[in-house]
């Protein structure tokens, strides 16, 4: 990995990077513009389709960690890290069997809502507040770390600046567009998560034509898992798989 | 909550596997393809299918019933 240009300026990577902020802006403007009341804040005004919050879903399950931290996991620790890619899921039908009825038949937001609804608000209500708290000091701040250091391989700017600009980023897109703005950038996240993802699988699996085309010298492969590399089945020098490296 | 006794019973079963028998895991049934790897599509698979099971519940039972009340 002599020839790896993580962490120098890529063109190609910061512009896509910088249409995808100004994207995930414009769609807070525009959602921005749109909410007025609670419920609009709170859940779009009940006008988000199926299809769409099931695509803003799938966009929250295959988050940073789904293509910087798991697929880094499972190769260190094997099968100790694929608990983390089913375990994700899991959790969902088990909110859905328990929470989505009472949240809906009560006509409420948040489960804290609920179940406040029928004990003594304040304790309820602290509790609750400590467990957000709890959540967000973890998983928000795992989330932050790994967008500093992207940003940071991408531009080369100190990681301070980078995780307040991701911040700022996030910050403004729920805070001034609600649950519409949040909704509609996951689900612009996930048509390029599984665009990408998709197309990378196919350079990768069929030879990547596209690239040998480019680049007759030397035949790019994917790299295969540490296993069948040990076993010295390939004869061929395996190099990591990189979609615009030529 | 049957259901959600099965997707505890599913997962946590692939837990303790994971946990205590990494060497079933590990037998590779096919090149590429472990038994662990096998499994944990099929948990997530799982998932699929018990959410299934729930929204033709609440589509067909259970909304039924809320109407019901209300007329």
């Amino acid at each position: 990995m002599s020839d790896s240009a993580l962490g120098a300026p890529n063109i190609v990577t910061i512009v896509s990077f910088l249409l995808f902020i100004g994207l995930s802006l414009g769609i807070t403007v525009w959602a921005a513009r749109k909410t007025h009341t609670a419920s609009q804040f709170y859940t779009a005004g009940g006008g988000v389709t199926a299809l769409q919050n099931g695509l803003a879903l799938a966009g929250n399950y295959m988050s940073a960690a789904s293509f910087l931290g798991i697929a880094g996991l499972v190769a260190l620790s094997g099968f100790d890290g694929l608990i983390y890619s089913v375990g994700f899921l899991v959790g969902w039908p088990v909110v859905m069997f328990l929470i989505a009825e009472p949240l809906r038949n009560l006509g409420r937001y948040t489960f804290t809502d609920v179940v406040a609804f029928r004990l003594r608000q304040v304790p309820i209500r602290i509790a609750a507040a400590i467990g957000s708290l709890a959540v967000v000091a973890f998983y928000p701040i795992a989330q932050m770390v790994g967008a500093g250091n992207l940003i940071r391989l991408l531009f080369g700017i100190p990681y301070e600046y980078a995780v307040m600009i991701v911040g700022m980023v996030m910050l403004a897109c729920v805070l001034f567009g609600g649950m519409m703005a949040t909704t509609w950038v996951q689900i612009v996240k996930t048509v390029l998560l599984l665009g990408g993802a998709a197309l990378l699988a196919i350079w990768c699996s069929r030879g990547s034509t596209s690239i040998r085309w480019r680049s007759s010298r030397r035949r790019p492969r994917c790299m295969a898992p540490v296993s069948w590399r040990q076993a010295g089945s390939s004869p061929i020098p395996l190099t990591p798989c990189r979609s615009g490296s030529h | 909550m049957p259901l959600t006794v099965a997707m505890m019973v599913i997962y946590f079963g692939f837990i303790l596997l994971v946990a205590f028998n990494k060497p079933l895991l590990a037998a590779v049934l096919m090149p590429g393809m472990s038994l662990g790897m096998l499994l944990g599509t099929l948990v997530i698979l799982s998932a699929w299918v018990l959410i299934w099971i729930y929204v033709r519940w609440a589509n067909t039972t259970y909304d039924a019933a809320i109407a019901g009340m209300r007329k």
